[in-house]
């Protein structure tokens, strides 16, 4: 079971959930790359590669934007 | 396209609507008929137009749709050479269900409700035959609605098991695991369909490697597939 508390960074491990919980500035990212995440059941259970993984997005590409995106 | 038409009389004898009518039948057939000619995109008439006229496409390729009310085109079916539009015609004081437009340049014979009507009356095979044509174009609107009503049963299965997993989801290898014993009844009685349609679901499910089952235990396998059916969402090219 992945973490619920805040995640200091965002890494490939981090669910997607709480990323979006903890920042949430990266939901923009993964609605600009046309990405179900925000508000779908899953997202607390899927982690950033996996979501890049079923987007078929390298998943630094996708970390890099959501770093970039709470800079 | 050329502006003028002769008419092959072979034509009728290929056309199911003039099945079975002698050689008088179809001459007569034949000098009622005139031609239309629809360039791409002229339409042959409108939907909630008074059914005037009868055709059936010789060239060409038409659409039937509707507007939906806020002004969404659906397309209900495409015509093709041989086949009858305007079926309605035949019949008297209908209106056109949908509008028909040319979707390459197309040729039609034509009659009139009144020659139509009339060669009806003399030849009841017609509209015998515009009844089959109907009757079978009603069997094709059946399934597709009954496709659409699986598939909203199926939407509301995901839905459920969508909301067991944010509930109750438990990561586990290979997936997420409904951590609580979940009875297909259960499901049905959530969603309002019944266990069979339940059982039967997420049996395809499994097939298709969207959930695992196991005795009263649910796991989801490839969670974005189950999404996928619950919100309808495009699958992409490499079944993604």
């Amino acid at each position: 079971m992945m973490s619920t508390e805040a995640v200091l960074a965002i890494t490939a491990d981090s669910t997607v959930g709480e990323t979006m919980r903890a920042f949430p500035a990266t939901t923009a990212v993964f609605l600009r790359r046309r990405m179900h995440c925000p508000g779908c059941h899953m997202a607390a259970f899927m982690t950033v590669r996996e979501a890049a993984g079923t987007y078929d997005v390298a998943t630094e590409d996708l970390l890099a934007d959501l770093r970039a995106a709470i800079r | 396209m050329p502006a003028t038409r002769t008419l092959d009389p072979a034509l009728l004898d290929a056309v199911d609507v003039f099945a079975g009518l002698d050689a008088e039948g179809r001459d007569r057939a034949l000098a009622a008929a005139q031609w239309t000619k629809l360039a791409t995109g002229a339409q042959a008439f409108r939907q909630d137009e008074e059914a005037d006229a009868f055709f059936v496409l010789a060239v060409g390729r038409l659409k039937v749709s509707q507007l939906t009310a806020d002004g969404q085109e659906v397309i209900i079916r495409y015509i093709g050479p041989k086949e009858m539009f305007g079926c309605v015609a035949v019949c008297g004081g209908l209106s056109y269900p949908g509008t028909a437009t040319a979707v390459v340049d197309s040729w039609a014979l034509g009659w009139s409700r009144r020659s139509i009507g009339e060669l009806a009356q003399d030849y009841p095979q017609i509209a015998l035959n515009a009844m089959r044509t109907m009757g079978g174009r009603l069997k094709d609107t059946h399934a597709r609605l009954r496709e659409m009503q699986t598939e909203r049963v199926e939407r509301r299965i995901a839905h459920a098991v969508a909301r067991l997993v944010a509930q109750a989801g438990r990561r586990v290898d290979g997936g997420i695991l409904i951590d609580f014993p979940v009875s297909r009844q259960d499901i049905a009685e959530m969603t309002g369909t019944t266990l069979h349609t339940v059982s039967r679901t997420l049996s395809a499910w499994q097939e298709r490697g969207v959930v695992a089952l196991g005795r009263q235990k649910l796991t989801v396998v490839d969670p974005h597939g189950l999404v996928v059916i619950a919100e309808d969402l495009p699958v992409a090219e490499d079944g993604r």
